[in-house]
């Protein structure tokens, strides 16, 4: 279509010129038209390669005890009220958590929740600048700091392109016009018109490469956010894009303690030995933490942010032996790290603590070592599961593990930790990103299918949601050779 | 038609200087500069990012919103996330007004964290700042 008006506008330009202005009605219509597709056209529409990400962003807090699910509702480019949920779960006790939205230099807003049965409480800050932001949750023990990123309204430079050349041809239509009108020779109007064909191709151009141009790296995803960054994506693509596909970072090690009832984990870059503070949020949570004790039974908690890379949950090691733990972490950049450690528990004369009684029923059809098994879990009778994590449901695996009383420490050496999701199913005509926890229509069955790559004893988990309750199911499998 | 044709004109005129001043209009540019804070103090970068190779880098360290003590000593420990690589560690060199300033090197564009390691009364604080180098 530009291609047809262009040309129209070429010839136009000539015939105007060759008739001497004879016909100026038609051709003074002709421009209005082409002036205000134009304008039309190049009017400022939204970018979906912008970095305004208008996703909610969920994040899982083991806050002093509590199991947290913090709701960072729509963070994108519009500034203002920023809505935040917090959903506790059963178990959790009463309380007052103290929100805070910080950054450097931009006005820090506070808010609070007063939290009561198990449910979802909400509390509105407020953001008054795009950049690097954190959401610090405080219970009066412990500060959790979520960093979080606001993103700007982000123009790319084809758009302006794009926009500055219809703006350019539209007013060197009209220069063209007032010349075919007044100058005296004939030829001069060519040379407006021929600027607006360049324009033109500027602007055709600029709108054509949209559609093919790579997004820059995303702030908060890819680099370390700042604010030149979020503001301005595009403003240093060519210093970002050494490795355009591959941002990946150095593994991270991860060193744990437990010291009066609260476990510490630190985590550093393994290339630098700097603390690695750029963990994104993924699955729900900056660390998935996986822990079996000794007599076997298995917790999974989500540590909090207490500086950077330092991140704590409480924790109590009571029983006597070893807890083996794995985290799972993605950090900036892409790749999903599993880090393993371990803590002795605090009372050596202590004895072993019984698991807890399953909350479900797990059916195995185990399958030989290296083929799929699948598994059902049935957690009662009515169809009212609730996602937690962005999940129906999560299977930890562990093993392969010899017939022994400490599990722990055998968890501790055992090849294989696997985390199974089952996702929630896609919903026609859902909008808006991944269900909350309020969304409760799941169940009552969660099937998983996993391949063992070894032969031998495993002890399986799955978890769930219901009533703002996290259910836990364990059972055991043997797994044969091929 | 004289008027007529001077009135288009002139509407069109007005339409194309609208759209040029909307479009040209200088948008609010906010201190974009990176900024850190580090206890009691904030730290911003002055001046131009560096470039790539041995360049000068130089920070304000003020208070932030009270009055800390001086530091007894400032360190940049430039690091680059990405390729896990660090560089030595330079003293910085007060030049007066809470400014540091030392010559720092970024070996390669991309983005670098240069962490401020402010040492004052016995208490070490350290705050991170980004930049970023062109080639």
């Amino acid at each position: 279509m530009l291609v047809v008006m262009t040309l129209v506008g070429v010839v136009s330009c000539a015939a105007t010129v060759r008739r001497g202005g004879a016909l100026f009605p038609a051709t003074l219509t002709l421009f209005s038209g082409m002036l205000a597709v134009m304008t039309l056209i190049a009017v400022p529409t939204a970018w979906a390669d912008g970095t305004g990400s208008d996703a909610d962003v969920h994040v899982a807090q083991s806050l002093g005890g509590r199991e947290l699910t913090v709701t960072i509702r729509r963070v994108g480019p519009v500034l203002g009220p920023l809505h935040v949920d917090v959903a506790t779960h059963r178990g959790d006790a009463p309380g007052t958590l103290q929100l805070t939205a910080s950054a450097t230099g931009a006005t820090t807003s506070s808010g609070q929740v007063k939290l009561g049965t198990p449910g979802i409480y909400s509390a509105v800050l407020n953001v008054d600048r795009a950049g690097p932001w954190e959401l610090i949750i405080d219970d009066g023990h412990t500060a959790a700091k979520i960093p979080f990123v606001v993103p700007a309204q982000v123009i790319p430079p084809w758009k302006k392109a794009s926009d500055y050349g219809f703006f350019a041809a539209g007013a060197l239509l009209i220069v063209s016009l007032a010349a075919t009108l007044r100058a005296r020779r004939n030829w001069m109007a060519l040379v407006p018109a021929t600027g607006m064909i360049v324009a033109l191709t500027v602007a055709v151009t600029g709108a054509t490469l949209s559609a093919s141009s790579p997004p820059p790296p995303r702030p908060g995803q890819d680099l370390d956010p700042t604010l030149e960054n979020v503001r301005d994506p595009y403003a240093r693509v060519a210093a970002n894009s050494l490795t355009p596909v591959d941002y990946s970072r150095p593994p991270v090690n991860m060193a744990v303690s437990a010291r009066e009832s609260t476990l510490h984990l630190n985590l550093t870059d393994s290339a630098t030995g700097r603390p690695a503070d750029d963990l994104l949020i993924h699955h729900g949570a900056l660390i998935h933490l996986i822990v079996v004790s000794p007599a076997g039974a298995m917790s999974h908690v989500h540590p909090v942010r207490v500086a950077p890379g330092r991140y704590e949950a409480k924790f109590d090691a009571a029983e006597r032996g070893t807890y083996a733990m794995a985290a799972e972490i993605a950090r900036r950049g892409g790749g999903v790290q599993l880090l393993r450690g371990s803590v002795d528990g605090r009372s050596p004369g202590a004895p072993p603590i019984p698991a807890p009684l399953s909350q479900g029923e797990v059916t195995a059809t185990v399958a030989p070592a290296g083929s799929p098994s699948t598994f059902r879990a049935k957690f009662g009778d009515t169809p009212d599961l609730q996602p937690w994590l962005g999940m129906v449901g999560h299977m930890m695996v562990v093993g392969p593990l010899p017939d022994d009383r400490d599990v722990g420490k055998h968890a501790l050496t055992a090849p294989i930790w696997s985390h199974v999701h089952a996702m929630v199913p896609p919903a026609p005509g859902a909008a808006g990103g991944q269900p909350d926890e309020s969304v409760a229509r799941y169940g009552p069955e969660i099937d998983f299918t996993y391949s063992f790559a070894l032969p031998g004893r495993y002890k399986v988990w799955v978890q769930t949601e219901r009533d703002y309750a996290i259910l836990t199911a364990p059972t055991e499998v043997e797994v044969r050779q091929p | 038609m004289n008027r007529q044709r001077v009135v288009v004109i002139a509407a069109i005129a007005v339409a194309v200087v609208g759209t040029g001043i909307w479009l040209l209009w200088p948008k609010p540019t906010a201190d974009g500069a990176a900024t850190a804070t580090a206890g009691p103090y904030r730290v911003q970068l002055t001046g131009e990012s560096p470039k790539v190779g041995i360049s000068p880098f130089t920070v304000d360290i003020a208070g932030n919103g009270g009055q800390p003590p001086t530091p007894d000593s400032v360190t940049f420990e430039p690091v680059m996330p990405q390729m896990g690589h660090a560089t030595t560690p330079v003293v910085a060199t007060a030049q007066g007004n809470g400014r540091y300033s030392a010559d720092v090197e970024l070996s390669m564009a991309g983005q670098w964290d240069i962490t401020v390691r402010i040492v004052a009364s016995g208490q070490v604080r350290e705050a991170v700042l980004s930049v970023t180098t062109n080639g």
